[in-house]
């Protein structure tokens, strides 16, 4: 970044022409964003991401219909910069107001904006639950490895070395632990639909971003259940840097720890499902339910019979037992009275 | 709100009272054409500005590349429109007074 | 699932129950809540009913998630409660002071046990300085109604979403243990259909035609925050002038009143009782709302009945005798009979230091 010299009175006079000849020139923003100039710092990741989030809400015409909740960071502002309903929820707990907010209203388009502070340490009861539950919302959760607001302290997501507020030697592993992959974390519950981490640090960056916020909405409007968009962001200001260098060391050193792409893109099985193509084995015992081995997407056999590994468990005899065990005992009772 | 922009050929439009002076588009530009302006905007940053391309055929063959074919100026690759955190600058069609 | 109570008909159900019951039947179509001894029928009962009745019923995974997934459903205007027990109301602190700056209407109930810490599953009063004083930080109250029999619990959750929303506050009942255990008869007398109440002109339903709103409780500017606070606490203001009530009983007369709410009302009740058949002129005052708290009406009792002395009666190592201390403002002595570990005195006890007041009085 060069500041190249200019004689001030050319300049001044190229500024008097300017607005002599050309017509002004309205920089339009999309529906979705506000034109208040962000408090943001220069080079900071959430304007880039905020105006991805209203491009999406505009593109997909939910601009209307949604319902923002802010976390607590840097972005709890979020709410005079896009242009949609929004609650403010204390730090962590926007995934519970999510909940709150979908549960009763299915038919909003509920967002949760959180930093990695808000997600990964005070809400990670939250998050994981919401998860858990497949929620059908869209989580937008932006990682730059720092608590930025509260002015640099080591977050969840501080690497190891990294130097903070908190940990001004660098990360201490030994005293200060490893830190959390918040995408494959959740990729192991089943109700976490679509994953992916994705960067805003550089413009093909940016365009994967857009994608990847634009689908996490549209598995909400098509009911697919919970889905989350980790957004590595620069902090110039807490990691010392200039934008730029910033934007660099994402790409270099950031996303080596956290690695972009699709983390998780499957559904559950649904119960209604299950209802519908019962396992291979379920005709005949009284199952009081189901539990999973796994569950991925259905599978059938050559009949179109569900071959999903479920194993139905019952009461008999007084006992709570699988059914495929129960059957078994059944089965060598009989052929012991022959 | 105060505009510069590329008076003769499609380019970068830029707000420069929105902008923060972070530099990004002035690192992503893959031809080097913004740059932060000396002056002050009210808020206190140095604001990115486009350099002008030479309007007059002068020198050496690589400007007249350079002015032969506008579009190298500025290719459209939006890099700057997208990077920047503060939708201060967009390409835009700008007038072209050449021929 | 099991059928729904009707309206008008005296049936025999269980505090905890009933309670539910009154709220589907008030409109509540929101129900989050983690289980804990002694409120957990709460949450099986919304589990059963809630969803027949249309509404949504979560068991979340902690009761700080509770309160914070009320607020999101009392943001889109929907009528949302969750209800706990003691351990459990503090983790919603937080949650409760953003209730009360956003200023979102929603029901609470905290069905007291002993503590502190996790102490035990026996009821309690312990909590009332909690409820009407210190339930988060900020400069916020509670609306808070004190029942002492079932019927009331039914009650109070009507006027408890009536108020929340007429003040554009949180409102709690605070009931303890035996309330929510024991069953008593109960009737249902109305029931309100939630399509019925107005929109809200501030809930966060979707920026259709309307510029968006926001609820929030942050307020960056001084100025702006000492305008928000004070339109809070000319709230409080009204709410002391509008929403305060209590019941005496043989206060003419008396020259004891005993003050007690809740639980331990029914007991004095029944001390004041046994006391008259004895000869012993004793009144009872007995707040249905804790906060705001009938001060004046109780400074009136004192006096316009020459009471000389006062008993305080609570499951606790008194909490609410601070309240009746700011009432009388030492115009007569202030005696306290209370229990700590979650035994409840029996009326025979509070009749003993009765008569050992009346030993002091003569």
């Amino acid at each position: 970044m060069e500041v190249q010299g200019r004689d001030r009175d050319q300049l001044a006079d190229r500024r008097v022409r300017d607005s002599q000849q050309s017509p002004a020139v309205v920089i339009d923003h999309p529906e979705g964003l506000e034109s208040v100039v962000t408090h943001y710092c220069p080079g900071c990741g959430h304007g880039i991401t905020h105006r991805l989030i209203a491009d999406v809400l505009d593109d997909l015409g939910v601009r209307e219909t949604a319902v923002g909740i802010a976390g607590v960071g840097c972005a709890i502002l979020i709410y005079n910069y896009l242009n949609c309903d929004f609650q403010e929820l204390p730090h962590g707990r926007a995934p519970a107001a999510a909940t709150g907010v979908k549960r009763v209203r299915p038919d909003l388009t509920v967002f949760t904006y959180q930093g990695d502070g808000d997600l990964a340490a005070i809400g990670t009861a939250e998050i994981v639950h919401a998860a858990a539950r497949s929620e059908n919302i869209t989580v937008i959760y932006l990682n730059n490895c720092v608590y930025g607001m509260t002015g640099g302290q080591m977050a969840p997501t501080t690497l190891v070395g990294q130097r903070s507020q908190t940990s001004p030697e660098g990360r201490d592993p030994t005293t200060q632990g490893y830190p959390i992959r918040v995408s494959e974390m959740l990729a192991t519950l089943d109700g976490a639909v679509y994953l992916e981490r994705v960067s805003v640090s550089h413009p093909e960056n940016v365009k994967v971003a857009h994608r990847a916020i634009k689908k996490a909405f549209r598995n909400q409007l098509e009911g697919k259940g919970f889905s989350l968009v980790e957004v590595l962001s620069p902090c110039p200001t807490n990691w010392g840097m200039k934008p730029a260098d910033a934007m660099r060391w994402i790409d270099e050193t950031v996303s080596q720890y956290y690695p972009l792409g699709v983390i998780k893109d499957e559904q559950p099985v649904r119960l209604a499902h299950l209802v519908e193509h019962p396992p291979t084995d379920f005709q005949g015992d009284h199952v009081h339910g189901f539990w999973y081995e796994t569950l991925t997407h259905p599978t059938e056999d050559e009949q179109g019979r569900s071959t999903n590994r479920l194993h139905p468990f019952g009461r008999r005899g007084g006992r709570w037992v699988s059914v495929e065990r129960s059957r078994r005992d059944r089965d060598e009772e009989e052929d012991g009275k022959d | 709100m105060t505009l510069t922009s590329c008076e003769a050929l499609a380019g970068p439009e830029i707000d420069s009272e929105r902008c923060k002076g972070c530099g990004l588009c002035v690192d992503f530009c893959p031809f080097g054409h913004l740059y932060l302006d000396e002056l002050l905007n009210v808020a206190g940053y140095h604001p990115v500005d486009a350099e002008e391309p030479e309007e007059t055929v002068t020198g050496s063959a690589e400007k007249r590349e350079f002015i032969g074919n506008f579009a190298y100026w500025c290719p459209r690759c939006r890099y700057c429109e997208i990077i920047c955190p503060d939708a201060a600058i967009r390409v835009g069609e700008g007038r072209r007074s050449h021929g | 699932m099991a059928e729904r109570v009707p309206l008008d008909e005296r049936i025999l159900m269980k505090g905890n129950e009933a309670l539910a019951e009154a709220a589907i039947k008030a409109g509540c179509r929101a129900f989050f809540g983690y289980p804990i001894t002694p409120a957990s029928e709460i949450s099986a009962y919304m589990a059963q009913h809630m969803g027949e009745a249309g509404g949504a019923f979560l068991q979340p995974e902690s009761e700080i998630s509770s309160v914070n997934m009320v607020f999101g459903a009392a943001g889109v205007g929907v009528r949302a409660m969750t209800a706990s027990s003691s351990p459990g109301i503090s983790l919603m602190s937080e949650g409760i002071s953003f209730l009360a700056g956003a200023e979102l209407p929603c029901l609470l109930v905290n069905m007291m046990r002993v503590g502190p810490g996790l102490g035990g599953i026996q009821p309690s009063q312990a909590d009332y300085l909690q409820a009407t004083r210190g339930l988060g930080h900020g400069d916020f109250r509670v609306i808070v109604l004190a029942p002492a029999n079932v019927q009331e619990l039914v009650d109070f959750v009507f006027d408890a979403f009536e108020l929340a929303e007429s003040y554009r506050n949180p409102a709690l009942i605070l009931a303890d243990g035996v309330l929510g255990q024991m069953m008593e008869p109960v009737v249902f007398r109305r029931e309100v259909d939630p399509a019925d109440l107005p929109e809200p002109s501030w809930s966060t339903t979707g920026a259709t035609d309307r510029p968006k709103r926001i609820i929030k409780s942050l307020y960056l500017d001084p100025d702006e925050l000492e305008q928000h606070n004070l339109k809070l606490q000319a709230k409080y203001t009204r709410l002391k002038q509008e929403a305060v009530r209590w019941k005496t009983y043989d206060a003419e007369g008396s020259r004891l009143l005993i003050v007690a709410y809740g639980t331990s009302a029914r007991v004095a009740y029944h001390a004041m009782e046994l006391a008259e058949e004895r000869d012993l002129p004793v009144g009872l005052f007995r707040p249905l709302t804790v906060y705001p708290y009938p001060h004046e009406a109780l400074r009136q009792v004192v006096e316009e009945e020459d009471i000389e002395r006062v008993l305080v009666v609570e499951l606790s190592a008194g909490q609410m005798i601070e309240d009746v201390r700011l009432a009388v403002e030492g115009r007569c002595p202030i005696d306290f009979l209370g229990r700590s570990g979650g035994s409840i005195p029996t009326s025979l006890e509070v009749l003993d230091k009765v008569r050992e007041l009346a030993v002091a009085m003569a």
